[in-house]
């Protein structure tokens, strides 16, 4: 990674604060859609006393931001752009952070910070190559192509979701803020973890993930986005020897039904495969303490879950 | 007397606990108009007689097969005063999915708990009292191999009948949808019932149990019948998943309560099953034992019929002197009919019944046959059977009888009957004996011989392969079967049970072999030896021969060779035995002579073809009509008549085309 270098000491402290002013504005023009104010950035911001006549005067000088009437702005063409460059930048470098440096999750979002800005173009576009172009950061979220294209964030945030009972897989947490990430981290939520929504309080919600129960705050879980869990089914006569699974319905008929319901293969029940005979069937699969011989066919009247 | 039935799943110790409680005093039949096996026995105990039914092995009660068709109708229809279950502590879910099955139907239960002695070697542990009291029936461990507990068990069954022990066997509650239903239907089955079977009549109804609502049907009750129609209709779960589910969470929960593991073992079972049911080493294995057999059959059984063979010779000679005055058709009924006849019974087939039967009983009892059957599932396919048709297939080189008797523990009915309809073209120790005689005269001992033989063997394979698929595609409409078999642990098997099922099998065959082989050799006598007086050539049998010669021709053969079919229908043995007769001249050496000079290559490969498919000796038919009735019997001999003459015709005049 040599190739990629920091040239930390020419950045102005100053350009950094105003791309991230910048950046606050594209989330802020990219969430309402709408001419937004000056004070509804500064809000957002953690920039200096300045704020927010310095900062309106140099993002207009540098036509990133347009005037639409009094104390309404829109970002420009090319602000929206650089906007963007700087989000795939950020998000990059998280994943350079995460899989050649091995950091934590809760720890990259403060280093890309730093070291997202004053990047040319061709520089973004080399780490894009050396990382292998990746679609998503390690928070899950998407990263924006050379184009500027945003891809739709996946999944929706688990507080507008939250039906008891309902399984979820988490597809992307938010990187900041960060002190939640680490706590998100901690407990083991991160983008693939699976979560069961069990019971939903005042302003509290509690789920079911990984063997624990846990509350977490509906603030908390607007930071956190989820798909619904798709329970892939297999039918099992497509295991292979070795492979074990859970039992989740039949769908044969008439004897065959009947013959593997008193065997003992009902929803629920555990089952895994010993060994296979020539030409690879039947098959003898574990059951409830004992060994029972069917044919691949016949096991395909069993739906499992691996 | 009272009657007390036994109930348990396949591969418990059923049989061992059977002969335990009831040691010879046991007799073998068949379930009225069932091809299942029926074992009644009786013993005293306490001053008391008791008649003990041996109920058939099942998994469950629903209408899935005969066996436990038969086994619920026992229960409900014969009510019998106690019914013990035997169950497998080291399998005891599944066991217990059919005792609480059983409690449903009868409170008069008590659970006999086997196999106590492999808990160690399971690393498991068994709180029997708790047991109990979650199932609300006696539980008694025993040992049935070692006879433990036995007493205990019919305190028990005594305490049960005279009503000092009362049972409240556990109910299993299924899911409040279900139960809500059940308590609908049940209003409905009321009627049907006075002895609290509502409940059972409901769930079954519920299962949509064909043979229940038969049942109800024929007692009046429609509307039950309807009632559940009705609710399943309009569901979209499935009552019969759901029930079996309920079942078997409420029996994890009791087993979890009573039942303890201590370490997961990797068992001695599974250590032999790496071997013998492996992958590639499994066929290899399976051959081994099959050529041991074939060679027992041929090594033991021999000596054995010539055993048979001095005892009848000299009872034939005695019984001729004997006869020596009486008239000429007497004596020759008796004698070279009747005796002769029988004799050829006790010489070619006793011997190979009993060493098959032995050997195979023993391959039963360790456990064996379900591997056997598991691996070559796959390759009987090929010939439209199932993996179990190979060990009857194989028993067929012994002897068609225990090759037909074997197909009953395939389970399927269609599988059953198409297996036992192909099982008589496996050329049997008789006519392997016949063919390994003719084969030399025109091939010799070399490569030619060797290839003549593969091809008759061959010839019977595509047979099968045919027969099979025409009969599954035509009779039987291409119906889906189910192999589904549990693998048991394996053990050793008990040499008194072995020798039982040894003697009972092979006394079943012989007795109705018998009752037909008699009539019919007296017929085949009279048949060769009249008009009185006559020379041989002048008597009726052999003048059947010239009525006989426009179907010889169409395979290449004389009527007088065809003749000789009809003759040895008794017992293919007697192919020979009749060639000599026919051509007038004495001994094997003769008669191989004979027709080394006036048969072609080609005419001896078709006679060895038929001699192969035509229609199974009359102890084989015998045997057919017990196992599948007559309508298939008849159908067999057709089918092998017909199999007969277009392949004989095909080879014959096919080979013509060759030779010129």
């Amino acid at each position: 990674m040599n190739t990629i270098k920091q040239n930390g000491n020419e950045i102005n402290h100053q350009l950094i604060a105003m791309e991230d002013a910048l950046k606050e504005a594209f989330h802020l023009e990219e969430d309402k859609n709408e001419p937004w104010m000056l004070t509804d950035l500064a809000a957002l911001s953690d920039l200096s006393e300045a704020f927010p006549q310095d900062v309106g005067k140099f993002l207009s000088a540098t036509g990133w931001i347009n005037s639409e009437g009094e104390d309404q702005y829109r970002l420009t063409r090319s602000g929206r752009a650089r906007a963007v460059e700087l989000i795939r930048a950020h998000r990059l470098w998280e994943q350079y952070l995460a899989t050649y440096e091995g950091r934590q999750l809760e720890l990259l979002h403060a280093e890309a910070h730093q070291r997202e800005h004053g990047m040319s173009s061709e520089e973004v576009a080399r780490l894009d190559a050396v990382l292998g172009y990746p679609v998503w950061d390690p928070h899950g979220h998407a990263i924006p192509d050379e184009g500027g294209l945003v891809p739709s964030n996946a999944g929706n945030p688990l507080s507008d979701v939250c039906v008891p009972g309902s399984a979820f897989r988490v597809v992307a947490v938010d990187d900041h803020p960060e002190e939640l990430l680490a706590q998100f981290v901690a407990l083991g939520i991160v983008p693939g973890t699976e979560l069961t929504i069990i019971a939903l309080g005042n302003q509290i919600i509690k789920i079911k993930t990984n063997d624990q129960i846990l509350p977490l705050a509906l603030t908390a879980a607007s930071h956190i986005f989820v798909v619904p869990a798709v329970e892939t089914s297999v039918l099992m006569g497509q295991m292979s020897v070795g492979e074990s699974a859970q039992i989740l319905e039949l769908q044969g008929k008439g004897k065959l039904q009947r013959r593997l319901l008193s065997m003992g293969f009902v929803p629920g029940a555990m089952i895994s495969i010993v060994r296979e005979a020539p030409f690879g069937d039947p098959f003898l699969c574990r059951i409830k303490k004992s060994n029972v011989a069917l044919r691949r066919k016949e096991a395909d009247a069993v739906l499992v879950k691996q | 007397m009272y009657t007390i039935a036994l109930a348990g799943n396949p591969n418990t110790g059923k049989s061992t606990l059977f002969n335990a409680l009831t040691g010879d005093h046991q007799h073998t039949g068949n379930w009225p108009g069932k091809t299942v096996e029926q074992k009644v026995g009786d013993f005293k105990y306490h001053n008391q007689e008791f008649e003990i039914v041996d109920l058939p092995g099942t998994y469950s009660l629903t209408a899935v097969s005969t066996e436990e068709i038969i086994t619920r109708d026992f229960i409900v229809i014969n009510k019998p005063e106690v019914v013990i279950v035997i169950a497998d502590v080291t399998n005891l879910e599944r066991n217990l999915y059919l005792i609480t099955q059983i409690m449903e139907l009868t409170d008069q239960v008590v659970v006999a708990l086997n196999m106590m002695d492999q808990l160690q070697s399971k690393g498991m542990r068994v709180d029997v009292e708790k047991l109990s009291s979650e199932l609300g029936v006696p539980i008694i461990p025993i040992t049935a191999l070692k006879k433990e507990g036995i007493f205990h068990l019919l305190d028990t069954v005594v305490g049960i009948q005279n009503k000092s022990i009362r049972n409240s066997p556990r109910r299993i509650v299924f899911n409040e949808q279900i139960e809500s239903m059940i308590g609908e239907i049940e209003g409905f089955a009321q009627s049907s019932d006075k002895e609290s079977l509502s409940r059972w009549w409901a769930i079954k109804l519920l299962e949509g149990d064909s043979e229940v609502i038969k049942m109800l049907q024929e007692k009046g009750n429609q509307k039950a019948v309807d009632a559940a129609r009705n609710i399943v209709n309009n569901l979209e779960l499935k009552p019969e998943i759901v029930i079996a589910s309920d079942r078997y969470n409420l029996i994890s929960q009791i087993a979890q309560k009573a039942v303890f593991y201590e370490k997961e073992t990797r068992d001695i079972t599974e250590k032999i099953d790496d071997i013998v049911a492996h992958k590639i080493l499994g066929i290899p294995i399976l051959f081994l034992i099959a050529s041991v057999t074939l060679w027992a059959i041929y090594n033991i059984a021999g000596p054995i019929g010539g055993l048979f063979e001095t005892i009848f010779d000299q009872l034939i000679s005695w019984t001729a002197s004997g006869f020596a005055d009486a008239p000429f058709w007497l004596r020759g009924i008796i004698v070279d009919g009747i005796l002769v006849g029988v004799k050829q019974l006790f010489v070619f087939m006793l011997g190979v019944l009993f060493v098959f039967f032995f050997i195979y009983g023993i391959l039963e009892d360790v456990g064996y046959l379900v591997r056997g059957a598991f691996i070559m599932d796959r390759i009987m396919r090929w010939f439209g059977l199932p993996g179990k048709a190979f060990l009857t297939i194989f028993a067929g080189f012994g002897c068609s009888i225990p090759g037909i008797m074997g197909t009953r523990i395939i389970d399927d009915e269609n599988d059953r009957i198409t297996t036992a309809i192909v099982v008589p073209f496996i050329p049997c120790s008789a006519r392997i004996a016949v063919i390994t005689s003719i084969v030399p005269i025109f091939f010799g001992f070399g490569i030619k011989a060797t290839l003549v033989t593969i091809g008759i063997l061959g010839l019977s394979f595509l047979t099968i392969a045919i027969v099979a698929y025409l009969v599954k595609k035509i009779a039987f409409k291409g119906e889906e079967t189910t192999l589904i078999m549990e693998f048991p642990d394996y053990h050793l098997p008990l040499l008194s049970n072995v020798l039982r099922t040894t003697w009972n099998r092979t006394y079943s065959a012989m007795s109705k072999a018998l009752i037909i082989f008699v009539p019919f050799s007296i017929f085949i006598w009279v048949l060769f030896n009249f008009p009185a007086g006559a020379t041989q050539d002048a008597t009726w049998g052999m003048q059947i021969g010239h009525f006989l010669d426009p179907i010889g021709k169409t395979i290449g053969l004389s009527g007088k060779d065809m003749t000789g079919f009809l003759f040895s229908y008794p017992a293919k043995e007697l192919s020979l035995l009749y060639l000599g007769l026919a051509y007038g001249v004495g001994g094997e050496e003769g008669v191989l002579n004979l027709i080394g000079g006036i048969w072609s290559p080609l005419q001896a490969l078709s006679y060895l073809a038929f001699l192969t498919l035509y229609a199974p000796c009359l102890a084989t038919v015998a045997s057919l009509l017990k196992e599948v009735g007559r309508k298939w019997t008849f159908y067999n001999v057709l089918i092998s008549l017909a199999a007969g003459f277009f392949f004989s015709a095909l080879i014959y005049w096919g080979g013509t085309l060759f030779v010129g």
